[in-house]
């Protein structure tokens, strides 16, 4: 072990071994006390109490010692005298006193300097602190500004939500989470069969329904989310759940809630930035969950309500999901009974070219005219796609058939109505049809047998 | 172009409609009454080329009307078009003629009717 030595032993060492030096080497130096004081006094001033008691003994030994070499031998006798003993015990004495006295300020000063560092320290602090502040402000400051236009570009987003289309709110609310929060990923789920059904994935901006993939809603942090009914973080997952089961997962996610509490769905966020993974994004996330669960709740209402009204109170047709409700009453019926059942569907040719203020007599119109050469038992309705009408033929196939369709098709030209924007080209249509074949095992088999027929 | 204007008169608010829808897609502007109240009303309003109507309406039918607007000095040479599924005796006939009136026998290819009051409208 390197000890290393006090400046004061250095010195006194250097000086005294001077001293002793000069004694040797020099005849004519003679023995003087007052070399040995300013040594004492020098050291104890400087450098304490311990430096002074050690300058002084080193002084007194190394003074008795030259005193012993240097007095008469005759004298020797008188060496024990109090005269010689007096000067290396005053060596001592004043050695220790003026250490004593100089480590009063020595200390002083030590704890002067300790403050004084102390001080400094807190400065230092206290400018970090300023200078963070001082960056936070900043920071805020850019955020008040970029607030403004975040609420524009907030509201720009919100019209999304406000879609009855599920497709849309969804993608409406991977934008918001992305823009506002910096998500960079995430994954939408909506419980289906007890099952959450991923719905729609967003990465990196770029927004993609999702594909058929199902997850439980116990396991891990969804688990955690589903079961408290809030938000949860793998910070707070950590303190429950293993990491293994974490490892992989979703960073946060949240509940999608109905005004009951029933489960609609969930949001898992994957990637977010970290310097975002803060209370103020899992708040926001936490509103927006809410206001995201509204509106489904809302969709999903409206999309009920569309599907138990069975007519078009415009066009006087009723509706597709009634004509699908409809054809499947039928079709069981001419399956159980073995009973004759056709589909016509007329369709317009180059729908999109048509003017769009003209769709609504175009269509009443052609309600009209099919009405016209229908039985009361025949339904008419809309069809999957916009540009056709459907009619259901209970118990009419084969040539009655062929003559109620020739006889539809000869009314709707002799109307020649021309709906194609300012041309004066006569409206085009043509008529898809399928009959019952005891063969088919579901109406989906037979609107196949319409498409087959479709030229 | 103006449009021509054509006034439609018939009780069943669906054959109003289908008259009216083709009279539009081929370009006259269109009214439609379904009874004959407040029919003279507007027709004296002016701006009307022809009116096509149905003989048998509850109050005052087709004949009726007819004779109503030949009376008038403001509605006096409008052309007129009489659609009927009414087997008509040779004295209604008649004074439709006389009227002149023009007969339209239901049931009527629409196309044809169009035909038929583009050829009045260019007398």
């Amino acid at each position: 072990m390197r000890v290393s030595l006090k400046p004061y032993f250095i010195e006194t060492s250097f000086a005294l071994a001077f001293i002793g030096g000069l004694f040797l080497a020099v005849p004519e130096f003679k023995l003087h006390s007052y070399y040995f004081w300013v040594i004492v006094l020098l050291i104890s001033v400087r450098y304490g109490l311990m430096a002074g008691v050690f300058s002084g003994v080193a002084s007194a030994i190394l003074f008795s010692i030259l005193l012993y070499f240097s007095i008469d031998k005759k004298a020797l006798e008188t060496f024990w005298d109090l005269k010689y003993l007096l000067e290396p015990f005053l060596f001592i004495f004043m050695g220790g006193l003026l250490g004593q006295l100089s480590q009063e300020k020595i200390n002083k000063v030590s704890d002067t300097e300790g403050n004084a560092k102390q001080m400094t320290q807190r400065v230092s602090t206290i400018e970090t602190e300023l200078a963070t502040s001082e960056e936070a402000r900043r920071e805020l400051e850019k955020r008040i500004v970029g607030q403004l236009t975040t609420i524009t570009t907030l509201y720009e987003s919100a019209k999304k939500l406000e879609s009855f289309k599920l497709s849309d709110i969804y993608s409406g609310t991977l934008d918001i989470l992305s823009e506002h929060l910096g998500v960079e990923k995430c994954s939408l789920y909506s419980l289906e069969n007890n099952l959450l059904t991923l719905k729609a994935r967003g990465e990196f901006g770029k927004i993609s329904e999702g594909e058929a993939q199902t997850i439980s809603k116990t396991e891990g942090l969804i688990g955690m989310a589903v079961e408290s009914h809030k938000v949860v973080s793998i910070r707070e997952a950590l303190g429950s759940l293993e990491f293994s089961k974490l490892k992989g997962g979703p960073l946060m996610a949240g509940p999608l809630l109905r005004k009951d509490g029933s489960l609609i769905g969930v949001i898992a966020i994957e990637q977010l930035p970290f310097v975002r993974f803060t209370p103020y994004t899992i708040k926001i996330f936490s509103i927006i969950l809410d206001w995201l669960s509204l509106s489904i709740e809302n969709a999903t209402y409206v999309q009920a309500v569309q599907s138990r009204n069975i007519q078009d109170e415009v066009i006087g047709i009723y509706t597709y999901s009634y004509f699908k409700q409809r054809l499947k009453e039928e079709f069981l019926r001419s399956k159980k009974y073995s009973l004759p059942l056709s589909l016509l569907v007329l369709r317009l040719k180059d729908f999109d070219q048509v003017d769009s203020q003209k769709l609504i007599p175009l269509f009443k119109s052609l309600h009209l005219i099919l009405k016209n050469n229908l039985r009361d038992i025949d339904l008419i309705s809309q069809y999957e796609s916009k540009n056709s009408l459907a009619v259901i033929l209970p118990t009419l196939q084969g040539s009655e058939l062929q003559k109620m369709k020739s006889k539809i098709i000869q009314d709707v030209e002799s109307y020649a109505f021309r709906p194609y924007g300012a041309s004066d080209r006569v409206l085009e249509t043509e008529i898809l049809e399928a009959s019952f074949k005891p063969s088919m095992q579901s109406e989906a088999d037979f609107i196949q047998g319409l498409d087959r027929a479709s030229p | 172009m103006a449009k021509e204007k054509i006034m439609v008169v018939d009780d069943e608010e669906d054959v109003t409609f289908l008259l009216s829808s083709l009279l539009e897609f081929h370009d006259f502007s269109v009214k439609i009454h379904n009874d004959s109240k407040g029919v003279m009303v507007d027709l004296e309003g002016g701006g009307y080329s022809l009116m096509v109507t149905d003989y048998m309406m509850p109050g005052l039918d087709g004949l009726h009307l007819c004779e109503h607007i030949r009376a008038s000095q403001k509605t006096n040479q409008m052309k007129i078009v009489m659609l009927t599924a009414k087997e008509l005796t040779p004295l209604e006939h008649k004074r439709l003629l006389e009227l002149n009136v023009t007969i339209v026998k239901k049931p009527y290819q629409p196309n044809e009717l169009v035909t038929r009051i583009r050829e009045l409208m260019q007398r």
